[in-house]
């Protein structure tokens, strides 16, 4: 499922655009130039919005990105989840839907967030085997996203081994956030470009990015921050080292004016511009 | 018959989930690990978590909720003070985690239902009857309400709530000032 790089695929600009969210919905239907593609969580599609997806389908290219279906846990993926997942990726026509590398649930408690994964062959093997299973049910290619944890797991394997490994294994590409990764690094005291660069650089398809939040010697993943410069600069990094094909800008809580969202937008497609003709 | 035992992904739930089980991790990990039954494979690796940042990530669970709880009743969060963050882990130690893609929902119900029971200063019917609304599949529901929140003073109304092509709406009938709604605590 996973391509080599080609000199061609590092010409093209990647897609820019947002995540969904319901009260920026007249805006985006009223499709602003600077929003090139959408992406929706499925989540907010499995009790009603039908139409909306319809019509979001007809004016945009879309994939689908699941919080819950928890692909690093032990045992079953819970059908009614995963079968909910596949009428919103297919409603929407995903051209590819995507999911975390983390665990949310157990048989016994459903902690309603992400939550990082030992990095060991055993959690790699459950990992792999949940993939393929959600790419067998929704027949759409699949990408699973770097998660931010406030908790560094110890490692059997370096995690972008595991990420590399996970990939080539379950046939998956990756989502790199690169508010994780440099949340992560800061936190936890790594080199995101050393992180960045042990990464095979074909599996990167598509990045998230929002503005950090920090507060007490913590950095944070809230959603709700104007992109910092230093988060531009890793994402050129990326978009120069990988063949990306689009970025979503994830904001959450109360949401900017659409004025700063556009500007937001374009800052984005300005730096991948100068990174890919670099 | 055998049980299957516990493998580290699981322990790490319950670990998250339950404060006073990590105090008891922090102060004999050998003895948890044993009380959870868990896979002799996945010793090592939870030996080997740090117990702060265990606390941290399940800190940042709660407040994730907490955040939602907020978005879905402002309201209520403001009405409640310098109260509010102690009744949310008040109503936290003393429930069971939501489940499922409603959760959120859930939890903030949860959370207005604790604040009735406990005829806390700072409940507010009308939102708790529109999260409510939404937490159910009832096509309209209608209730005289005397904590209308409107410009920051509390009124006495009829409050409506009903779904149009699947999305809810609320509004209301005001009928007399109640005036400011608490005072900070």
């Amino acid at each position: 499922m996973i391509e080599g790089i080609s000199a061609e695929s590092l010409l093209e600009i990647p897609l820019v655009g947002l995540g969904f969210r319901e009260p920026l919905a007249d805006w985006i239907l009223s499709m602003p130039k600077e929003i090139d593609c959408l992406e929706l969580t499925a989540e907010h599609f499995f009790d009603h919005g039908e139409h909306l997806l319809e019509h979001l389908r007809d004016l945009y290219p879309i994939s689908v990105h699941g919080l819950g279906l928890s692909l690093g846990s032990p045992g079953a993926i819970d059908q009614e989840t995963l079968s909910q997942f596949r009428r919103v990726a297919d409603i929407a026509d995903a051209r590819w839907i995507s999911e975390h590398i983390a665990f949310t649930k157990t048989d016994d408690v459903d902690l309603g967030h992400l939550n990082p994964v030992p990095l060991t062959q055993k959690s790699l093997k459950v990992l792999v085997d949940h993939a393929r299973e959600v790419m067998d049910v929704c027949q759409r290619p699949l990408i699973l996203e770097n998660i931010t944890s406030y908790l560094r797991v110890p490692e059997e394997l370096v995690e972008a081994d595991f990420i590399n490994q996970l990939c080539q294994q379950a046939g998956v590409g990756l989502l790199l956030d690169v508010t994780n990764l440099y949340i992560n690094s800061c936190n936890h005291r790594f080199d995101a470009l050393e992180w960045l660069h042990r990464l095979e650089p074909s599996v990167i398809k598509q990045l998230h990015i929002v503005g950090y939040s920090y507060q007490d010697g913590i950095w944070h993943d809230r959603h709700c921050e104007p992109i910092q410069d230093e988060l531009l600069e890793l994402t050129a990094e990326v978009v120069s080292y990988a063949p990306v094909e689009s970025i979503i800008i994830e904001r959450d809580g109360v949401l900017p004016p659409v004025c700063d969202l556009e500007l937001e937008l374009q800052r984005v497609e300005d730096v991948c511009e100068t990174a890919r003709c670099r | 018959m055998s049980v299957r035992q516990q493998d580290a992904v699981e322990a790490m739930g319950l670990l998250l989930r339950d404060r006073e089980l990590r105090q008891r991790f922090a102060k004999d990990r050998h003895a948890v690990i044993k009380e959870l039954d868990v896979a002799s494979d996945d010793h090592a690796y939870l030996l080997s978590l740090d117990v702060e940042q265990l606390e941290a990530q399940a800190d940042s669970l709660i407040r994730k909720r907490r955040a939602e709880v907020v978005r879905l009743v402002p309201n209520t969060w403001s009405c409640l003070g310098k109260s509010a963050l102690s009744s949310f882990q008040e109503y936290v130690d003393h429930s069971t985690w939501p489940q499922g893609h409603r959760r959120h929902l859930l939890d903030s119900l949860g959370f207005c239902q604790f604040l009735e029971e406990r005829k806390r200063l700072g409940y507010l019917k009308s939102e708790h009857h529109w999260i409510g609304f939404l937490a159910s599949d009832r096509f309209c529901s209608i209730r005289v309400v005397e904590d209308l929140m409107i410009r920051e003073r509390a009124w006495w109304g009829i409050q409506f709530c009903f779904r149009l092509k699947g999305v809810a709406y609320r509004g209301a009938l005001r009928l007399v000032s109640r005036g400011a709604p608490y005072a900070d605590q």
